[in-house]
């Protein structure tokens, strides 16, 4: 009896060691890559940051309206958030090798996936990054042109627009990588349409009047009027 | 009429046509070429054009002269007009011409525009050596035969290499030069200009040239700016500038005006576009320089346009209200906090004081530099500002007279010039100050 539990447990700790001096090169391998990764990626994001300090990446934000973006969200400098992104996608790949080494059955699959799914979240990122910035521009050219032209609810008018935009490239950057798809679809199409209708009813029943008075202020038949200040000599 | 290198050079290009080249051949050389661009100027060409050659026959007998019309491609018989137009006014019909009167009329290459008309007229006094030359508007219903001497002459004497015409001007007109243009082109420049590119000016074969060959017609926000970008370029090269003093000047009406937020982005975006270029001429520049003026000053005549503040107030404080996060990005927070009061006082007039309307004129200027924004969107959000500072000052003036209008204009001009330090100190801040 006592030797039959002997025997079970010296299998059973040969197992485990054989287990370890199996695994433990493979968990070392993956430690390792993960420092060398961290290393690299915090290198890489290093350079990324500073090189992108000397360009004036930063001041590129600011002119397109970037910056004021991620200010609103609480996030820190263009260049600070694009270097994070480079340190997180040097890293990612570092861990995944790292998962490759253990050699676990099913992480070379998962690590393929990830690989495969990586383009399609660069291009959303890329695609939520231009509309954001498009939006912003649209924002600020649309306010302007509303309160230079004397338009009431100016603000209402370019947040509206800011919102369109940033919620359809949204939707497209979801739909890009593949998340809720048709919920999405079905979800701005009903906002959209439902924006639309109404904005029909608002100014068809109850702002008829408020419509015509902005057409007529702005599409005048008065005759030149120098008192109006679009008429003055300015020059 | 042998041509040198240069002017062949020049001749070849694409600047002037092979018709026009062969018509300013056929004329030869000249001592003074007045040039007349036009694009649908019917209504008005042909009195511009008579008054031109009794004023080049009158104050020019014996100079050889040529009147060159470039046009933009008008579809209104402008041409036929100046091609037919008579040689002399009753001023002078009956007399005799000492020298063959010269006339060539041609289509201008490029877009239709101010600024192909006169780059021809440039590339034109080039190729024939004109000794001055003097270009006209020709939308203009109050031109002198005087005009032709008081622009052409300083020029032709080698007294200056730009004339610029001074006109008498009603109290209400011309705000966005008197209030916002001059006084920054004025004091970044150091040089105190008293009028602006209106009308016509006479300048130099030396500034044709040097202005055909500078880059500046090669930019597209040039085309509707040109002359606030030739005055700039005079005034960053430091070339000899005079005054003189003429009539009024008024332009025949052409339809509805173009709104104010369009003339408005291309007069202010064309002068900050004009400091960042020329920062490294005017940012050394320290003591103002005065200009020297020929003539006497002329007295303003005929009906003030009107002025109501009500529309002008009202899209001022709409602006302060509604462009908040732009304009907390483009002034400090002292200058806006000083409009957002200034504007938040329902009674009576907004009172924009000298002090602070310079302080926003020059944060905006050194808002564009730093590219805070787009410098299209950041000219825009000046417009409601710029009608508020009208309205206080309009609204201050209203009961003066000319001389005391002038006076308080040159105490707005000092005060630009004292916080000139501010603008260079402004301009030379990092980005997020």
């Amino acid at each position: 009896m006592a030797q039959s539990i002997a025997e079970v447990l010296r299998a059973a700790w040969q197992d485990f060691l054989t287990g370890l001096q199996f695994y433990l090169p493979h968990v070392l391998a993956m430690i390792s890559l993960l420092v060398v990764g961290l290393l690299i990626a915090w290198l890489v994001s290093f350079v990324a940051r500073h090189l992108l300090r000397w360009s004036r990446f930063d001041a590129m934000a600011e002119h397109f309206g970037a910056a004021e973006m991620l200010n609103r969200a609480g996030l820190p400098a263009a260049s600070v958030v694009v270097a994070s992104l480079l340190f997180w996608l040097v890293w990612a790949a570092f861990m995944l090798s790292g998962l490759g080494a253990l050699g676990v059955s099913g992480i070379e699959t998962l690590s393929a996936n990830f690989v495969n799914f990586l383009p399609r979240l660069v291009v959303a990122v890329v695609i939520l990054v231009v509309g954001l910035l498009a939006a912003n521009f649209a924002w600020r050219t649309t306010l302007l042109a509303a309160v230079n032209a004397n338009l009431p609810s100016a603000r209402l008018l370019s947040g509206a627009v800011r919102w369109l935009i940033a919620t359809l490239a949204v939707a497209m950057a979801l739909e890009q990588i593949g998340v809720a798809k048709t919920i999405m679809l079905t979800a701005l199409a009903i906002a959209f349409g439902g924006l639309m209708l109404g904005v029909a009813i608002a100014i068809g029943i109850g702002g008829g009047h408020v419509a015509r008075r902005i057409l007529e202020r702005q599409f005048p038949e008065t005759p030149r009027n120098e008192a109006r200040p679009d008429h003055m000599p300015h020059l | 009429m042998s041509l040198g290198v240069e002017e062949r050079a020049v001749a070849r290009s694409s600047i002037l046509s092979d018709e026009l080249v062969r018509q300013l051949v056929a004329v030869g050389q000249v001592d003074i070429l007045v040039g007349v661009p036009t694009f649908n100027n019917a209504a008005t060409v042909e009195r511009v054009v008579t008054t031109l050659h009794t004023g080049l026959a009158k104050h020019f007998p014996r100079e050889r002269t040529v009147l060159l019309n470039a046009d933009g491609g008008s579809d209104d018989g402008t041409v036929e007009r100046v091609l037919g137009a008579p040689l002399a006014d009753e001023e002078l019909r009956g007399s005799t011409m000492l020298r063959t009167t010269h006339r060539v009329s041609a289509h201008a290459l490029g877009l239709p525009g101010r600024g192909s008309g006169v780059r021809t007229v440039f590339a034109a006094a080039d190729l024939l050596q004109a000794g001055a030359v003097m270009i006209v508007d020709p939308a203009v219903t109050t031109m002198t035969s005087d005009w032709v001497a008081e622009l052409a002459r300083p020029a032709w004497k080698g007294e200056a290499e730009l004339v610029l015409p001074i006109h008498p001007r009603g109290r209400f007109e011309g705000p966005l030069v008197t209030q916002l243009v001059r006084p920054l082109v004025s004091t970044a420049y150091g040089r105190r200009l008293r009028s602006s590119v209106v009308g016509g000016f006479g300048c130099s074969n030396r500034f044709a040239t040097r202005m055909l060959r500078h880059e500046l017609w090669e930019r597209d926000w040039i085309r509707p700016a040109v002359d606030t970008r030739m005055l700039t370029t005079a005034l960053a090269d430091d070339i000899d500038i005079v005054h003189a003093y003429l009539g009024p000047c008024r332009f025949a009406e052409a339809g509805t005006p173009p709104p104010l937020n369009e003339v408005f982005g291309h007069v202010v975006g064309a002068t900050f576009a004009s400091l960042e270029e020329d920062a490294g001429a005017w940012l050394g520049r320290s003591e103002p320089r005065e200009l020297p003026a020929v003539g006497a000053p002329r007295p303003w005549v005929g009906d003030e346009p009107g002025f109501d503040p009500a529309p002008m107030v009202e899209r001022f404080r709409a602006g302060v209200r509604d462009l908040e996060p732009l304009l907390r990005d483009i002034l400090l927070p002292d200058t806006h906090a000083a409009l957002q009061v200034v504007s938040s006082r329902r009674n009576g007039m907004p009172e924009i004081s000298d002090t602070l309307w310079a302080s926003t004129v020059y944060e905006f200027a050194a808002a564009a530099h730093r590219g805070v924004m787009n410098r299209e969107h950041l000219v825009q959000a000046l417009v409601s500002l710029y009608l508020g500072r009208t309205a206080s000052f309009f609204a201050e003036i209203a009961r003066w007279n000319e001389t005391a209008m002038a006076e308080r204009l040159t105490a707005l001009e000092r005060e630009f010039e004292t916080l000139r330090p501010y603008l260079v100190e402004r301009w030379n801040a990092e980005r997020g100050r």
